[in-house]
């Protein structure tokens, strides 16, 4: 049973995929985790493991083949159907942007807002708050084939953002930026989730920014993902910029390398 | 090549294909000697064009014509639509009726022309019957595709925003289909003309279809080659129409154009 503080409850999760062949592939093998309210935890692996898989299980958007997954109490399948109650206050950032070519980016911001009846004035208005948020200023009226993939990852996340939503679910967000502008998104993805409490799970490939952003890391062994080892980071957030170039930053980075390598070893 | 001769080679080149095929024409008609009641040289042709847009009573034809392949298309767009969206939405009416649909539309429809002039007589109706049984299927086709062919990641983020299932077809479905149900309106305009001229054959005495057989009856070739000039014009015309519509409607999407 997850505590009481618990946000987001994976209990026994496993999911294997059958192929159209028919055959199976074990994606997650058995995944336990709990996500405190407020609390950020990174998902840290090797390419195909199982992250995304575990992402969208959560988000209602894939169902576990066996095991639960709670949402403030609310378990997020039932009867094999997602459920809307649970799912209501969380936000997914896909892997890819996905952002919709018959809209401009500040339609495509304003999208999930104006889903929830929204109207158009205030929608839109928020929309270009967000815009500045994510240093998209001028781009308001930009078609998506029109930015860089950099920047229309900024435009999902402002879109994940715009619903306040309690739970903030990212698929690699900022894989495509530089490491200035990604330092930069880090930032104000801490703040914000700070100011609001927002409780995240992060799919990163950065050992770096996982130790950065997160409360916890959770490192997952190849396919079929399983959780080898939860670190727990010992910083205060909010963390400054600089707190990357600290000896004990670097040394917690050091230690997940080593074990991550061995591991695979 | 530069950008300037090659945009201006674009604009030329089909102009110098157009003078020489009539050149080519003009030439042989007159060393071959071919009679003017097979084939007319095209100047002559050009003078009877000239002839019947200048004599008033043309224009009741035309207009004839035009409503009826009008018509039919629109009648075509609706049941298209609705049918696309109904068999793609649908699982058990797609298995009930997409057989039965692609097995109609094997039906050379041509050959049920006379039956619709017995059944809808020989006024506008029949014709506007044909024209939309033509236009029907590649925009039915195409929006059934279109509908079916939406891409499954932003299925994905409708699902997570908690989109509404009447939200999600009108701002993900119908935008996502348009381009494809625009394309198969391109090609069921120029059918809906095709099927208006040919319910103008079998019988009536109005409309584009009915002056040519008319024409040929009275063995005014040059006049026959005058309505055939002008049926291809207007054809262009409710051609161009829909194809701006597309480009207007769907920005976004890089097509190639069609080419019917
Ligand atoms: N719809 C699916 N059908 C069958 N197999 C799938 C499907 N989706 C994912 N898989 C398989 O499940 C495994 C995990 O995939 P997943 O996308 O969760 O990996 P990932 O950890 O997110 O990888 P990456 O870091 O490359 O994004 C992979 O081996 C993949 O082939
Ligand atoms: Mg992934």
């Amino acid at each position: 049973m997850p505590s009481p503080g618990s946000d987001i409850g994976l209990k026994a999760v496993a999911k294997t995929y059958m192929t159209r062949s028919g055959d199976a592939v074990h994606a997650v093998n058995r995944v336990d985790l709990d996500i405190a309210r407020g609390e950020f935890v990174s998902l840290l692996g090797p390419s195909g493991c199982g992250k995304t898989t575990i992402l969208r299980m959560i988000a209602g958007l894939e169902p576990p083949t066996s095991g639960e997954i709670v949402m403030r109490g609310e378990a997020v399948w039932q009867k094999g159907r997602r459920s809307a109650v649970a799912t209501r206050d969380m936000a997914m950032m896909f892997q890819e942007a996905r952002l919709l070519p018959w809209f401009n980016i500040e339609e495509n911001i304003a999208l999930p807002l104006r889903l929830r009846g929204e109207d158009e004035k205030s929608r839109l208005e928020k929309a270009r708050s967000l815009c500045s948020t994510v240093g998209l200023s001028g781009f308001e009226r930009a078609r998506p084939s029109n930015l860089s993939g950099g920047m229309r990852q900024r435009a999902a996340l402002a879109r994940a953002l715009g619903t306040e939503p309690q739970a903030l679910l990212l698929d690699e967000p900022f894989g495509a930026l530089d490491a200035m502008t990604r330092d930069q998104m880090n930032i104000e993805l801490q703040r914000v989730c700070l100011a609001r409490g927002v409780t995240v799970a992060l799919v990163t490939h950065s050992i770096a920014e996982a130790v950065f952003l997160s409360d916890r890391i959770v490192a997952l062994a190849p396919r079929p993902s399983r959780v080898v080892d939860i670190y727990t980071v010992p910083f205060e957030r909010p963390r400054p910029v600089e707190l990357q170039r600290s000896a004990a930053f670097q040394q917690l980075v050091g230690r997940i390398r080593d074990d991550i390598l061995r591991a695979a070893a | 090549m530069s950008e300037r001769t090659d945009r201006l080679l674009r604009v030329l080149l089909p102009v110098v294909t157009v003078v020489a095929f009539f050149a080519v024409w003009t030439v042989y008609v007159d060393s071959a000697k071919v009679s003017a009641f097979i084939l007319p040289p095209p100047l002559e042709i050009g003078y009877a064009f000239v002839r019947l847009v200048g004599d008033g009573g043309v224009w009741k034809h035309v207009l004839v014509t035009v409503e009826e392949a009008v018509a039919g298309f629109a009648i075509a767009v609706a049941l298209g639509l609705v049918f696309g969206t109904l068999l793609a939405k649908l699982r058990l009416a797609e298995m009930a009726l997409k057989p039965f649909i692609v097995a109609l539309q094997l039906v050379p429809k041509i050959a049920l022309v006379p039956l619709f002039i017995l059944w809808f007589g020989f006024g506008i109706e029949s014709k506007v019957v044909i024209s939309a049984a033509l236009a029907f299927f590649p925009i039915f086709a195409n929006a059934l595709i279109g509908f079916k062919s939406v891409d499954r990641g932003d299925r994905d983020l409708f699902i997570s925003m908690q989109a509404k299932p009447l939200a999600t077809f009108w701002l993900l479905d119908l935008p996502s289909a348009l381009p494809v149900i625009l394309t198969g309106a391109e090609v069921g305009i120029v059918l809906a003309i095709i099927g208006a001229i040919v319910g103008e054959f079998m019988g009536g005495n109005v409309g584009l279809g009915y002056l040519a057989v008319a024409k040929l009856q009275d063995l005014k070739v040059a006049d026959l080659f005058a309505v055939i000039l002008l049926l291809t014009l207007i054809g262009l015309t409710l051609y161009s129409l829909v194809a701006g519509l597309r480009r207007w409607l769907t920005p976004w999407h890089q097509a190639v154009d069609t080419i019917i």
